[in-house]
């Protein structure tokens, strides 16, 4: 199997990788990289927490072959905050609401709710449950969730 | 099956142009698999479901993105869900199009999934199969030998199966525009919001005064393929619409389908759920074309 | 409530862990690693029973792998949870046996340099099985003739035959059950089932194991007891405990699943140990909905009343199957029997539960603990009771509710307690008027396509399960506060946070006690080496139990502090307090009644060190006495599409009865999400198994285990929660539970619910919409033919 090299540029910084076909970009982002904050929790693109921005979409890390996003941008949750450690508006109100318990979707849904807001700065409850309905919260029943995304729009 | 990581090996392939894939897919035949989106074939290199000793990946190509909206619709199979559910928002002659890329809804997904992937691996749940079906879409593909545009109808020719050669490539959706007195619906049931579907139907009716000129009615996840209900579809040609005409189509769309055997959801359910659905996704298209129930 | 009593108990404040959960850098077991790493990967059994033949590993040492079958691992029978003593242990599990009883079952283990090399050598293993029938219901295990899944195992140190696949069975009674149905006017008998619900935790079962130069391990694993956890791995792996160092990680969900040491852990440190690398092992989703699961349950329920609605008898039969193994069904049915005893006063009551074996993933713990189970059935029959006696469903609990004053027994026989806080009929007072209760109309009287039904049903949860004397089960907790020279201070313990926020209450426990700011009280990290005992996170037992022992470890370490600031401030230390200074960030010590003798515990504390005099440190090891019920009322609107079948949660009010609520946001987060898994427990969640090749039929993924999504839940505005007004005198600063009182009565109440809907009774979950429609009768209905 011929290894190829992409080139990355996470969170701003640039990395060029060799990477066999079938590395999942989730795997590469978390265990080459090092960037732990996205997650593997169901590997079959149903629950969300491998998303990852990928030139300005959220897209499933788990369901992305690395090779296929060569020359992307990526962002993952690590790059939210900004070089002073000033944290993004969301990650704010997910601190401000009781929208973390364990914490294990929190990466995913802060991305997608980002995503969101920069898309439809007022949005209905509707359309933020809509928005992120592709990421499973196990703990919370989303309510925590959907009021922060609702504090961040303001 | 590791859900972790793909073991299978193979070789990836990223050609700039379709002429490039083409070539790919006829030296390589049978062991090539094309990938689009991924959030199908990457799955299946998961589950050891497909082994293709190539992937070649024409997510990026451009010649398989344009839209064009004129007396024929053409989509470029390599448009994401979210371009096509954004092309259709707001139009209430292709809601149903709308409604189906709607219903599936997950902001990831719509990034990164394809309308021609959806087609093209041939499951009969794929949602946008239906209301394409009801625009009697057309489907062109693509090889090195040439190119041929056949019938959506004629596409699925069982599950997971397509009459797609092994050196093809399908390049473009497209259907002639409706007249501005159509509106078409989507119905869809899941377990959850966010869910492979349980099943589905689209309508598309064509509207004068009280009289339904035409209607068509397509339904997904009812039988081993995406199906038009024919029989139904007669049964509102030129009719007077009323509640009693609509539960009678209705009773025969369910009587149409073909549903699996197997699992939770019985045939009888089904068969139930989808005259159900017909019923509302008829009234709601009919209201949109100002129609009254 | 008293929330302006104290200044952190009962506060809002962000939690401490938010920001790095928030921003990626919470480091879960999956994201730990450590330099030269192994990865590994267990092979499992593809049969539901087999007898392993031989196992061929050449394949996978060929390509340079460590591996492991059952004969090199210690051969070492033992329960995988620890929470109860040894004479009452069920020990059938080994790290690796030779003999598999479900599918999925680990067989063999590889680790390799790297995770796609593991996947390669796993592969290449080759395994010679001997397939024996596998059993998918539990009362064909139980028929005679049927295969056995276990000869024998052992309880305590004794060795016990294993007959009819019947795991264990327990009887309590009280009374004369068959006098006190004689004395009723009348008797209401119903079978329940609930399904076989898996956990759904969103992060896999984990472990890192790295050896240690001297012979030990330090292991770090999703866990929800590292002390249970290092014992079981010092037993097995004959290494002193004082070797074996277990870190505490946070966890991402637990809902009780890591209560035992997860199966994955010992193998990993059995590949570590003969790699002599650090190894990590990841489950996949699929190894995990393998693991473990919920006990599912066939009740059997029965209670006898007067007509004025005074119970005379009750009993509860059931049978519950456990599948593979016996990960302590036993006081499961203690517990079961707890439920069913301390919701309602019953004078003569019997109880009889049987745990079966068959080849399935093995159930354990799932938040309550056999409750859900027991209230759905509980609850339900209540209304079909009122129903029948003409009389409102509130009315006949306030009637019979087992209250203020009264002895209960939560966690089994075996743990009793008085009720010294009760706010049962306050909650359901007011929770009926959020939700327009005495506006319901009868079924009969709904019309149309869309009909809503307003549900009750209420429940609780034992606060742990302390009792005055030695039981069955083990509960005491360990803590651990020190004032640091800046002020600030440290507080351990080995209790675990599932994200409901519990270490979050310990330091404002520690907080409240010592009167400094809670921004100043730090969670340490910690490990089995440096703290003390604690028996495990379960049981809704973190606040009350975990946090009582926190609270006087802060107590003695204020009392040495303040000894300290005697000596300066020349003030007995007994007249002297601590107030939080928010502005300096300081406790500061004083003289009620002067300001001249003012000192903040920083400067006290800093002096201490420089003079010598030592540091204000605190250690508490503390068994609770009591258990007391954390009480819950749940309201539930419903509405049922009679077309479809399909049920919508339109609203909701959840309450819960905690003493002082700790953390009140969080644990109205805890109502929340309990609100979303109970419904999700009533019309959603089941695993079923192919009787043919013993799989799950969902296949183990997420693509067709199905738990509820943002979409499927009512806007937050008609989620209402509220906590009632009582203070737990036994409790750290009048504190009692939320954690599993938040999931108990959940699907009751949609159950009742669906019935004020359409007027069906089901009895059986999950209710799915085709279940609903057969019901409903699908000739009735505009649609299609059967």
């Amino acid at each position: 199997m011929e290894k190829h090299t992409i080139d990355l540029t996470i969170n701003g910084e640039k990395y060029e990788l060799r990477v066999t076909p079938n590395e999942l970009l989730v795997n590469v982002i978390r265990e080459t990289v090092g960037l732990t904050g996205t997650k593997y929790a169901c590997g079959t693109g149903q629950c969300g927490a491998c998303t990852v921005v990928v030139d300005g979409e959220p897209i499933l890390g788990c369901l992305t072959l690395a090779v296929t996003v060569d020359g992307s941008e990526i962002t993952t949750i690590e790059g939210l905050a900004n070089a002073d450690g000033i944290l993004d508006p969301l990650q704010e109100a997910f601190l401000d609401t009781n929208a973390i318990q364990c914490g294990y979707c929190t990466p995913g849904m802060v991305l997608v709710g980002r995503d969101l807001l920069q898309k439809m700065p007022n949005p209905s409850e509707d359309q933020i449950r809509h928005h992120i309905k592709g990421n499973i919260c196990r703990c919370t029943g989303y309510n925590g969730i959907v009021r922060a995304i609702k504090k961040a729009a303001g | 099956m590791n859900t972790r990581l793909i073991s299978h090996e193979f070789e990836y392939h990223a050609p700039q142009t379709l002429q490039k894939a083409l070539e790919l897919l006829s030296r390589y035949g049978p062991e090539a698999k094309i990938l689009a989106g991924g959030t199908d074939l990457v799955g299946h290199l998961k589950f050891g479901k497909r082994t293709p000793a190539h992937v070649i990946d024409i997510k990026k190509l451009a010649e398989l993105k344009s839209i064009s909206k004129g007396t024929v619709i053409k989509i470029g199979a390599g448009n994401n869900f979210k371009t096509v559910q954004d092309c259709f928002a707001g139009s209430i002659v292709y809601a149903g199009l709308y409604e189906s890329i709607y219903s599936i809804g997950k902001t990831q997904v719509l990034n990164m999934a394809t309308v021609g992937g959806n087609l093209a691996n041939g499951s009969p749940k794929a949602d946008t199969a239906p209301p394409l079906l009801t625009y009697d879409a057309r489907i062109k593909l693509v090889s090195l030998n040439g190119e041929r545009t056949l019938d959506l109808k004629e596409f699925h020719t069982g599950p997971n199966k397509t009459v797609m050669a092994d050196n093809e490539v399908l390049t473009e959706i497209e259907f002639d525009a409706l007249p501005s007195h159509t509106s078409s619906a989507f119905e869809k049931t899941a377990r959850v919001g966010a869910d492979i579907s349980k099943i589905t139907c689209a309508v598309t009716v064509v509207r004068e005064g009280s009289v339904c000129k035409s209607c068509r009615i397509a339904c997904g996840a009812a039988a081993p393929v995406p199906m038009r209900t024919p029989l139904a579809e007669e049964m509102m040609s030129d009719k007077t619409v009323d509640e009693e005409l609509i539960d009678t189509v209705a009773l025969q769309v369910g009587k149409e389908i073909k549903p699996p055997a197997w699992g939770r959801t019985s045939q009888g359910y089904r068969r139930h759920m989808v005259a159900v659905m017909f019923r509302d996704g008829f009234w709601r298209a009919w209201e949109e074309a100002g129609g009254e129930k | 409530m008293n929330d302006n009593k104290f200044h952190a108990v009962g506060r809002i404040s962000r939690r401490k862990d938010g920001y790095a959960k928030v921003t990626g850098r919470e480091t879960y077991v999956s994201d730990v690693t450590l330099p030269r790493m192994y990865h590994a990967r267990v092979l499992r059994s593809p049969y539901p029973h087999a007898r392993i033949v031989s196992v061929d590993l050449s394949g996978a040492e060929a390509l340079g792998a460590i591996c492991l079958t059952h004969e090199d691992v210690p051969d070492i029978a033992y329960n995988e949870r620890q929470v109860s003593i040894p004479e009452k242990t069920y020990r059938d599990r080994r790290v690796l046996s030779d003999t598999v009883r479900h599918v999925g079952e680990g067989v063999a283990a590889v680790a390799a340099r790297t995770p796609a090399l593991a996947e390669k050598a796993m592969q290449a293993i080759k395994v010679e099985y001997e397939q024996l029938p596998g059993l998918f219901d539990p009362y064909e295990a139980m028929a005679p003739g049927a295969v056995p899944i276990y000869d024998e195992i052992l309880l305590g140190e004794k060795k016990l035959p294993i007959e009819n696949n019947i795991a264990c069975h327990r009887q309590v009674g009280e009374g004369d059950v068959e006098q006190g149905f004689k004395e009723a006017d009348l008797i209401v008998e119903r079978e329940f089932k609930t399904g076989r619900v898996y956990h759904a935790q969103m992060e896999t079962k984990s472990v890192v194991c790295r050896p240690e130069a001297d012979g030990g391990i330090t292991v770090w694993p999703t866990a929800q007891s590292i002390h249970n956890t290092r014992q079981l791995l010092g037993r097995i792996f004959n290494i002193p405990l004082s070797r074996v160092n277990v870190h505490r990680v946070p966890i991402g969900g637990a809902f009780g699943s890591s209560i035992q040491m997860n199966t994955c852990v010992p193998i990993c440190v059995a590949l570590a140990l003969k790699a002599q690398k650090p190894v990590k092992l990841v489950l996949s989703r699929e190894e995990d909905m393998y693991d473990h699961c919920k006990y599912p349950s066939i009740i059997n329920l029965k209670y006898g009343l007067k007509q004025d609605g005074t119970i005379t008898a009750g009993e509860l039969k059931t049978v519950v199957d456990i599948g593979g193994h016996n990960i302590q069904a036993y006081p499961l049915l203690g517990c079961m029997a707890g439920w069913f005893v301390s919701l309602y006063r019953m004078p003569h009551l019997n109880f009889d539960g049987t745990a079966v074996y068959t080849n399935k993933a093995p159930a354990c713990a799932m938040q309550g603990y056999g409750n859900p189970q027991v209230s759905f059935a509980v609850e339900s029959i209540m209304d079909i009771i009122a129903e029948k006696l003409g009389m409102d469903p509130i009315e006949l609990r306030l009637k019979n509710y087992v209250g203020l004053g009264e002895t209960f027994w939560g966690q089994g026989p075996t743990v009793r307690s008085v009720i010294r806080s009760c706010g049962v009929e306050e909650m359901l007072l007011k929770g009926k008027d959020m939700i327009d209760w005495d506006q319901r109309i009868k079924p009969n009287m709904k019309s149309g396509r869309y009909r809503r039904g307003i549900g009750v049903a209420r429940g609780f949860h034992t606060s742990g399960t302390g009792a005055p004397t030695p039981g069955e089960v083990i509960d005491y907790s360990t803590a651990m506060v020190k004032v640091n020279e800046d002020g600030s201070v440290d507080f351990s313990t080995a209790l675990m946070c599932h994200g409901g926020g519990t270490l979050e209450a310990g330091a404002k426990i520690v907080a409240e006690e010592l009167g400094v700011p809670v921004d100043r009280v730090g969670i340490s990290p910690s490990d089995t080496q440096s703290t003390g005992y604690d028996v495990c996170t379960h049981a809704t037992r973190g606040v009350y139990c975990g946090g009582a022992s926190i609270q006087r470890a802060a107590k003695i370490a204020k009392a040495k502090l303040l000894e300290f600031a005697s000596r300066l401030t020349d003030v007995n230390p007994e007249a002297l307090k601590i107030y939080p200074e928010e502005g300096s960030g300081q406790g500061i010590i004083y003289l009620p009644g002067t300001l001249a003798k003012n000192i903040s515990v920083g400067e006290v504390a800093k002096m201490a060190q420089l003079k010598g005099w030592g540091t204000a440190i605190g250690v508490a090891s503390h068994r609770q006495v009591n258990c007391p019920p954390c009480f819950v009322t749940n309201f539930i609107e419903v509405e049922v599409d009679t077309y479809t079948g399909e049920i919508k949660t339109t609203r909701a009010v959840a309450a819960v009865d905690c003493g002082t609520p700790v953390n009140p946001d969080l644990a109205a987060g805890q109502l929340e999400g309990g609100l979303c898994r109970g419904i999700g427990l009533a019309l959603l969640e089941d695993t079923d198994y192919d009787r043919e090749s013993g799989r799950l039929t969902c296949g183990g993924t997420f693509i067709d285990y199905k738990t509820y999504t943002p979409v499927d839940m009512p806007p937050v505005d008609l989620v209402k929660t509220f906590f009632a007004d009582t203070y737990e005198p036994s409790g750290p600063f009048g504190a009692k539970g939320v954690g599993e009182a938040a999931n108990n009565a959940t699907a009751a109440a949609v159950a009742n619910a669906i019935y004020n809907a359409v007027g069906i009774r089901f009895q059986h979950a999950p209710i799915t919409p085709e279940v609903v429609m057969e019901a409903l009768g699908l000739q009735n209905q505009k649609g299609g033919e059967n």
